[in-house]
């Protein structure tokens, strides 16, 4: 309707007739046109009624008349804008009570996100203070390893003057292909270096070439010490000569009986970022270890090569009595380093029968009480501490947090990075939708982390055979335990693997034990035991060795002139003694496809076709 | 004569239906009409009439149309659909039997004789 009538009815009528009027009209609040329509009505209803009318006056009597009979003019128009709502055509009500629920929900869903985006955690349990109690042993601290271990890494990590002349030397010996040219690089600024001490900068020089040769040196001394040509061979003994100190450090600090350090954390105080810069130079010591280990065997110097071997042994257990996961599966390595040292000696070299004697008795001695199973104390303290950190006060996610710990979640800088992130991305933003709105809050992820963990503890103490018999399906479990949880779904490690290792390491121990004692029983009876029951029972060997992948004692078989001793492995299957091999064809202890052969010590080449 | 208004409530649609069943109107000549055919009985407000009206419209008893009359002056006449004379005639059955009722409830004293 065009403004024009409305406006000449309206000055047709008195003024009190037409304000009247347009009060009701304002109060309606409705459609434009609907208004137009009743303003039209109302207007031409006034008309009619005035229109007998004679005089102004009585015009004006008449009006106020009228506006009394139409009564209040707010309850009228709101009368009638319910009456004309209800001639709207249907599909005209839908679409306003669609847009009408639309608007409540997009406020609503701001609202949300704005409570959900703000808030902070509130730190108030110190889990770190927990776990360095829980991981001091009641001693005192003469009795610690640590501030040996120290020492022994500080002198480690500083190869000599005199040993950086050998490697920028003689780099040419012991370097192949993949590292000719960085090796020769490493030489040229070595030479540069040390004809050059008056160089200012001759300290700052000196420490990152000394960082970098050690790197390399890790990198060469990663072979076994048997596939070892006679130039990598002297470059190691040139090493060990040079790193005497340091390993004798090695050796008087794995006689402590415990190894205890108070741990510390980053910058931002979460267990999450515990420091843990040892681990590294600790395995290469281990690595060096072996190498002496080898060369003293290779001297018929046995003594010294099962010192060194108990040394190796011990480091590793001591890293394993720690609580975080990471030192005990460096641990776990570490020991299996010795006991492959173990082997690796017995297959190389002929021991005497008092020689295996006393090797047994001191792996024996080391292992006693030792707990092979991998404790998830430390990491349930973690995870609680990252809960901690990553919800809430009101118990919600906290994204900033969440995202610097979930890759998925990137960038970290700050929410406004992740909702554009979201919102470009039609995944993340089915993810944060899980995240806003389905995820459990923080009691409910604490008591799921706290059944994960017991979980992951429960399957560590059953053997992988126990775990197939019962049933159970790790990584299944797993799921069901963190469904839905996004915060856990990010955090939860595959420990599935890790489990197994410590069984592993357990076996490997007790199969070299065993070795050992055949070994010593064929010397001095002149013939291969039957079984190993045999040997038990002869008082050669304490326990029988037993197979994870089997929950039965390793597999015994004698050949014509020697014999073999294996798990049947990962799959669980007895192949017959026939080792597993890698993608290159390398034998290797533990794979899916094969046996875990003991004994015979495997070559290293691959089968030829 | 003012009556309850819980009284005139139930029959106001009924009375404007029975109305524009004899020929469509425009609201004031709709309240004009109730007056004069009730014999100045039935007044029905004004304030009343247009809600009523738009009810009756939105319930699909009666049609609005805008038309031009011969002042030039457009107005909205009112006609009474299909479905109204039915609810009409509907309405009237019921009133009926309700008279019926209240005549024999005060002894005959509803009707005149």
């Amino acid at each position: 309707m065009s403004k024009e009538p409305q406006k000449n009815g309206l000055l047709n009528l008195p003024t009190r007739a037409a304000e009247f009027i347009k009060l009701i009209i304002g109060k309606m609040r409705y459609r434009r046109k609907v208004r137009a329509e009743v303003l039209d009505e109302l207007t031409a209803h006034f008309e009619d009624a005035l229109r007998d009318c004679k005089s102004d006056e009585e015009k004006q009597q008449r009006a106020k008349q009228l506006i009394e009979e139409f009564g209040d003019a707010k309850l009228l128009a709101i009368l009638m804008r319910r009456a004309k709502r209800r001639c709207r055509p249907l599909w005209r009500t839908v679409t306003a009570r669609t847009l009408q629920a639309a608007v409540i929900l997009i406020v609503c869903f701001i609202l949300y996100v704005a409570w959900f985006l703000s808030g902070k955690p509130q730190i108030s349990i110190d889990y770190l203070a927990q776990f360095n109690q829980m991981a001091q042993p009641t001693a005192d601290d003469s009795q610690n390893a640590a501030p040996l271990y120290d020492k022994a890494i500080e002198l480690y990590e500083h190869p000599s003057d005199s040993f950086l002349l050998y490697f920028a030397e003689n780099y040419s010996d012991f370097s192949d292909n993949d590292y000719r040219t960085t090796d020769a690089s490493l030489a040229s600024r070595i030479h540069s270096l040390l004809d050059n001490p008056s160089d200012p900068n001759f300290t700052k020089n000196r420490e990152e070439l000394a960082i970098e040769t050690g790197k390399r040196i890790s990198t060469v001394l990663r072979m076994k010490p048997l596939a070892a040509n006679p130039a990598q061979k002297q470059f190691a003994k040139t090493w060990i000569a040079d790193r005497g100190q340091a390993l004798d450090m090695v050796t008087s600090a794995g006689r402590k009986p415990y190894y205890w350090r108070q741990y510390q954390t980053g910058s931002d105080g979460s267990m999450f970022s515990i420091l843990m810069p040892r681990l590294s130079p600790m395995r290469n010591i281990a690595i060096i270890l072996r190498w002496r280990a080898n060369l003293h065997a290779e001297n018929a110097d046995f003594d010294k090569a099962f010192s060194d071997i108990e040394t190796c042994y011990r480091l590793g257990r001591h890293l394993k009595t720690n609580k975080i996961i990471i030192e005990q599966l460096v641990g776990i390595a570490i020991e299996a380093v010795a006991t492959e040292t173990v082997r690796d000696i017995l297959g190389s070299h002929q021991l005497t029968a008092s020689q295996l004697e006393t090797l047994q008795f001191e792996v024996e001695q080391i292992i006693k009480n030792e707990r092979f199973t991998v404790d998830f104390q430390g990491e349930k303290l973690m995870i609680l501490d990252e809960i901690q950190r990553c919800f809430t006060r009101s118990g919600h996610l906290y994204i900033p947090r969440l995202a610097a710990v979930g890759q998925d979640y990137q960038p970290v800088s700050s929410e406004g990075s992740l909702v554009m992130e979201t919102v470009v991305s039609p995944e993340r933003w089915l993810g944060a939708m899980k995240v806003l709105f389905a995820h459990p809050d923080k009691d409910q992820t604490r008591k799921q982390a706290n059944k994960l963990y017991d979980f992951f503890q429960q399957m560590a103490d059953k053997t992988p055979a126990k775990i197939r018999a019962e049933g159970i399906n790790i990584k299944r479990q797993i799921q069901q335990i963190i469904k839905g949880n996004t915060f856990l779904e990010i955090w939860c490690p595959a420990y599935e693997r890790l489990i197994e290792l410590s069984h592993r390491g357990a076996c490997q121990v007790k199969a070299a034990i065993a070795v050992i004692a055949v070994l010593r029983y064929r010397l001095e009876k002149g013939t291969l035991p039957d079984s190993l029951e045999q040997l038990i029972r002869q008082n050669y060997l304490n326990e029988l060795p037993i197979d994870p992948y089997a929950d039965k004692p390793l597999i015994y078989r004698r050949t014509r002139d020697s014999f073999t001793l294996y798990s049947v492995g990962e799959n669980f299957t007895d192949d017959g003694g026939k080792p597993g091999r890698d993608r290159k064809g390398n034998v290797q202890t533990w794979r899916d496809k094969g046996d875990a052969v003991f004994w015979p010590v495997q070559a290293q080449e691959p089968p030829k076709p | 004569m003012k009556f309850e208004s819980q009284l005139l409530k139930g029959i106001a649609p009924v009375v404007v239906l029975e109305i524009l069943s004899r020929g469509k109107m425009y609201g004031y000549e709709l309240g004009r009409a109730i007056e004069q055919r009730s014999g100045e009985v039935l007044s029905l407000g004004k304030g009343t009439l247009y809600p009523l009206l738009y009810n009756l419209e939105a319930k699909k008893l009666v049609k609005g149309k805008w038309e031009n009359n011969e002042s030039a002056r457009r107005r909205r006449y009112y006609s009474i659909t299909g479905r109204g004379k039915s609810q009409l005639a509907k309405q009237k059955a019921q009133l009926k039997d309700l008279v019926a009722g209240l005549d024999l409830v005060f002894g005959g004293a509803l009707t005149v004789a």
